[in-house]
């Protein structure tokens, strides 16, 4: 099928104009009658452009592709029934906190630990106590020799609210108190400290004084692709392979 | 002085660019810019007489992402050494969601070449004006969908959550195909652990040209999958809180229009 000479631009180029100047968008939107004569348009196009919804990305994507209709260069390598626990009789139950302890628990062998098993237990934790202080659970015997006690803490809130109908409804949120025992610096890219690499590499290092070393000795020429090579270098001793 | 500037060009192209960014590719020898508007290239050579697209030459399809981030950063630091002062100029705010600007301040570090980063109007800041959200109200949660996936992260159901790239979900390689509705399995089950199934979540796309209006699509979390076609790789995930957590601290809250503690808390 052939198309028509257009003797005006046709709506990519309306597109394009709207994008770059506020006067021929405000036009477009104000007078959209006035503004199509300037241009070339089919009914569906005018009738899109005076209610412009989500029908006009493709319209965008085929301005974009026929922007880059010269070929683009390919990229460089590069048993009972179960009982609560607690019933508590009250008009608003407070918030409760549960702290779950995990021992770690050691098995040697030749002075050296063989494997690792784990003892877990719940209790509640009174109010403002430290999950450290709690005693060791009454008859526990560990299944090795226990190491540092592990806590986790969870805190349960009732909350009273009404459903769709204005039936009273209760609600529940739970929250983690404490849910871990690392203590660890932030990733270098979290840190927030914008001096520096922002990935915590080390410029000291031999093996990176080398690759840069490699991109300043290289020609100043992009034609022959070396100095790209070498950048490409540097950034994998920088950052180490991605994953492939 | 400044060898490269990284800026952001806003989500809208043209109307979205600040005077600042505008300055720095007026006084670039080069700009490189990643933005598929329509009018970028246009608007970009009326200031700068050297202008090269970094999308064509760098995204392959089913390649992998990092690749192409990799070539980008190398392309820009290589202008830099040759003919600096260069732009490199990206879609959106030039650190959201964007990883080619970090390898080249890494490589400008290890090269002492000095970069200057110009902030752009991000999806971030069309969300919130788009759905007309304050994210200080109930505060914000937002991770990476992928990431959410990958480190099993936990979610405050009475946070409001944004989820990123939930288009290119499950994958680093790049790719312009429809997704298909098992794309979203996982993650919804992951989201169900936090949310009732009928929870209403908007997925939006953020305007990227001026008589464009957002794409905004409202769903039950369990039926993500319905509207796998029309989720493409610009979609990010509002997650409305569940219901909002209530005041437990009512000595503070006691305190809050309290001049003596104002001033306990001030010096005079």
């Amino acid at each position: 099928m052939t198309s028509m000479p257009r003797s005006k631009p046709g709506i990519d180029q309306l597109l394009i104009a709207v994008a770059l100047d506020a006067d021929v968008r405000r036009r477009l939107v104000d007078f959209p009658e006035e503004a199509f004569q300037d241009f070339d348009l089919t009914e569906e196009e005018k009738d899109l452009l005076r209610r412009p919804d989500q029908r006009l990305l493709p319209l965008l994507g085929a301005v974009i592709a026929h922007q880059r209709a010269s070929p683009a260069p390919e990229p460089r390598a590069a048993s009972a029934a179960p009982q609560p626990h607690a019933v508590v009789e009250a008009p608003t139950l407070p918030d409760f906190t549960l702290v779950l302890t995990l021992v770690p628990c050691a098995h040697y062998e030749n002075g050296r630990v063989h494997k690792l098993s784990y003892a877990v237990w719940v209790n509640p934790l009174p109010a403002d106590a430290d999950p450290e202080s709690l005693p060791p659970l009454p008859g526990a015997v560990f299944p090795g020799q226990p190491l540092t006690p592990l806590h986790a803490v969870i805190q349960v809130s009732p909350l009273p609210m009404e459903d769709a109908a204005g039936q009273p409804l209760i609600g529940l949120s739970a929250a983690f108190r404490k849910s871990s025992n690392i203590a660890a610096p932030p990733p270098h890219e979290s840190a927030g400290r914008p001096t520096g690499s922002p990935f915590g590499s080390d410029l000291r290092s031999a093996e990176v004084q080398a690759a840069v070393a490699a991109v300043r000795g290289t020609s100043t020429s992009p034609a022959t692709g070396e100095r790209y090579n070498r950048l490409i270098d540097l950034l994998h001793v920088l950052r180490g392979r991605e994953p492939q | 002085m400044t060898d490269i500037w990284i800026a952001g060009l806003g989500l809208k192209t043209v109307s979205h660019v600040t005077r600042e960014v505008e300055q720095a590719i007026r006084s670039s020898r080069e700009v490189l810019y990643l933005d598929t508007g329509i009018a970028t290239k246009s608007y970009i050579e009326t200031l700068c007489p050297r202008v090269t697209s970094l999308y064509e030459e760098s995204y392959c399809d089913e390649g992998l992402r990092v690749n192409a981030y990799e070539h980008m950063a190398a392309r820009v630091v290589e202008a830099a050494l040759d003919h600096a002062p260069v732009t490199f100029a990206i879609h959106g705010h030039p650190l959201v969601a964007a990883y080619p600007p970090f390898l080249v301040l890494e490589l400008a570090n290890a090269l002492d070449l000095r970069v200057t980063v110009l902030p752009g109007i991000s999806a971030i800041d069309a969300i919130l004006t788009d759905l007309r959200l304050d994210p200080v109200v109930h505060g914000a949660q937002m991770y990476e969908a992928t990431d959410l996936l990958l480190r099993r992260r936990p979610l405050q159901p009475d946070v409001p959550a944004i989820l990123w790239q939930i288009g290119p979900l499950e994958t680093c390689l790049h790719s312009a195909r429809v997704s298909r509705p098992e794309r979203f399995a996982r993650f919804v089950a992951h989201l169900r652990l936090y949310y009732p199934a009928r929870h209403e979540v908007v997925a939006i796309y953020c305007s990227p040209h001026p008589i464009l209006p957002p794409a905004i699509l409202r769903f039950a979390l369990e039926d993500m999958g319905q509207h796998a076609e029309e989720i493409h790789a610009g979609f990010t995930l509002y997650v409305p809180p569940v219901g909002s957590r209530p005041v437990q601290d009512y000595d503070l809250l006691a305190k809050l229009y309290s001049v003596d503690h104002l001033r306990s808390i001030t010096r005079s």
